[in-house]
């Protein structure tokens, strides 16, 4: 096995890449062995600049339609009341995580959105509180505590955003998420007034119905016990607004996997929590998280999604 | 077309995500090394990307841009999927989506077989490295931007770059039908 210089690969890197100065240009061009060096750089670039098999147009038309939908979605604070009241199922610190699980999900989802499918269904809504303790759910169960003080806000009786600037701070996000969020902040007109008041009134949620359905999308995090409840009602919803719903296979199939595995160890270890619906004219697609309630604690969950190579559900 | 986006044209957007979405996902496959994540990057990437349309200001082009919003999306899968492990969970990575080439026969076959070569050879090599020759040599960008969406310094993706290249070379250099021939 050769070894090379790496000082040299550097300049013969650059090279290739058009980066070099005049005077390393001028070396490489006087050095047999450089320049040897850089045709094997070349195959080395050709060889990873290959294009990949590409998926199939499917997978490709189903991402389409997910951004083009996304691009329509209302961003609206939202209600995790269905999370609070299930926390019951939930003891002591998976308790808590769970329900920081559910602030960062907020979070995660770009600042809360809210809407219902007909945009009838107004006890949905409310606002939800997040504080900056919503930021440390990444650091683990040792947080759950001050993170669970931040969930304990969640609802709609006493929903209080104590600092709307953490929403706005990068740090309190996955890195992606913050991009989202920045922009769900930005595109809500009446973001400050949303953040700042404790609950959305029926009026309010109203009001965001109407804009759900301008709009042609909502987004509605709701928490399941069961793949098939989940399912269900999301079909129902979808089905009683002349639309189809969407599970991508990949997320149907790991969802399935673990709604096995629960009905396999006949336990309810498992929340399954529907964040998102993509609509997108006649199609709905849904995100859906899966917590596995032994590993809440260690902070170790799976997200799943997929929305691409979308399929009807039988 | 980029214009008629940014005012809400659907048809524009449509149109825009189009035409980037085949780099973009070699982009996400690279990055990833298999498909499933590679479908997810891609699938967030175009969301972003529809989502802050509005944000791009023409200072550069569109496809710098778009690739660079890109790039982040699929990185930012990726920490998260790296930061949610699965432990104890079924897998089933291998056969979410299977691939689905648009040609037959040998040339596809081979086109595979290239592609499991090149993915497996990227995957010896540590995350930084790879980041950066494949933002170079797959999205096609210099080294000021790979270091603006690396968060590193030029000098840094220049060394990154050449190392990874360098121990690509050694990877693949016996295996001639793709590299073409050993390295010396």
């Amino acid at each position: 096995m050769t070894s090379f210089d790496p000082s040299s690969d550097e300049l013969v890197s650059a090279y290739l890449d058009g980066e070099a100065t005049e005077a390393e240009r001028a070396r490489i061009e006087a050095d047999p062995e450089l320049r040897s060096r850089v045709e094997t750089f070349r195959l080395v670039s050709s060889a990873v600049a290959t294009p990949p098999v590409m998926p199939d147009s499917a997978a490709r038309e189903a991402a389409i339609a997910a951004a083009l939908g996304a691009s329509r979605t209302t961003k609206k604070v939202t209600s995790l009341a269905p999370v609070q009241e299930r926390r019951g199922r939930f003891s002591g610190a998976k308790t808590s995580v769970l329900s920081a699980a559910a602030v960062i999900l907020v979070l995660f989802l770009g600042a809360a959105i809210i809407g219902n499918l007909g945009g009838n269904d107004a006890s949905d809504s409310a606002a939800v509180a997040t504080d900056d303790a919503s930021s440390d759910f990444d650091g683990g169960s040792d947080d759950a505590a001050e993170a669970s003080t931040a969930a304990n806000g969640l609802g709609a009786a006493d929903s209080v955003t104590e600092d709307s600037e953490a929403m706005e701070d990068d740090e309190a996000m996955d890195d992606g998420d913050a991009m989202e969020s920045d922009e769900a902040m930005e595109d809500e007109a009446p973001e400050d007034e949303a953040m700042e008041e404790p609950a959305v009134t029926e009026e309010t949620a109203d009001d965001d119905a109407s804009a759900s359905d301008e709009s042609g999308a909502v987004v509605v995090p709701r928490t399941f016990t069961s793949l098939e409840e989940l399912t269900a009602v999301f079909t129902a919803e979808a089905a009683q607004a002349g639309q189809e719903l969407l599970l991508a296979p990949a997320t149907r199939k790991r969802a399935e996997a673990c709604q096995a595995e629960q009905d396999e160890s006949n336990t309810n270890s498992l929340v399954f929590i529907a964040p998102a619906m993509l609509i997108d004219e006649q199609q709905v697609s849904v995100d859906v998280l899966v917590y596995r309630d032994d590993l809440i604690d260690t902070d170790q969950f799976i997200r799943v999604f997929d929305a691409s190579n979308c399929e009807p559900i039988q | 077309m980029v214009k008629g986006a940014q005012q809400g044209d659907q048809a524009a957007l449509d149109a825009l995500l189009r035409r980037h979405y085949d780099r973009i996902y070699a982009v996400c496959r690279r990055l990833a090394g298999n498909d499933a994540d590679a479908l997810d990057g891609a699938q967030e990437a175009l969301i972003t990307i529809a989502k802050r349309i509005d944000k791009f200001d023409g200072n550069s082009k569109f496809s710098t841009w778009a690739y660079r919003v890109a790039t982040n999306a699929c990185l930012d899968e990726m920490r998260r999927r790296a930061r949610r492990p699965t432990t104890g969970l079924p897998e089933f990575e291998a056969d979410i989506s299977p691939i689905h080439g648009s040609g037959n026969g040998s040339d596809h076959d081979d086109r595979v077989v290239a592609q499991m070569t090149i993915e497996a050879a990227l995957a010896q090599l540590s995350e930084e490295f790879r980041n950066a020759v494949v933002l170079r040599d797959i999205a096609d960008m210099d080294y000021a931007q790979i270091a603006e969406v690396l968060d590193i310094a030029p000098g840094t993706v220049r060394s990154r770059i050449a190392r990874g290249r360098s121990a690509l070379a050694e990877i693949l250099g016996n295996q001639t039908p793709l590299l073409g021939r050993p390295s010396p």
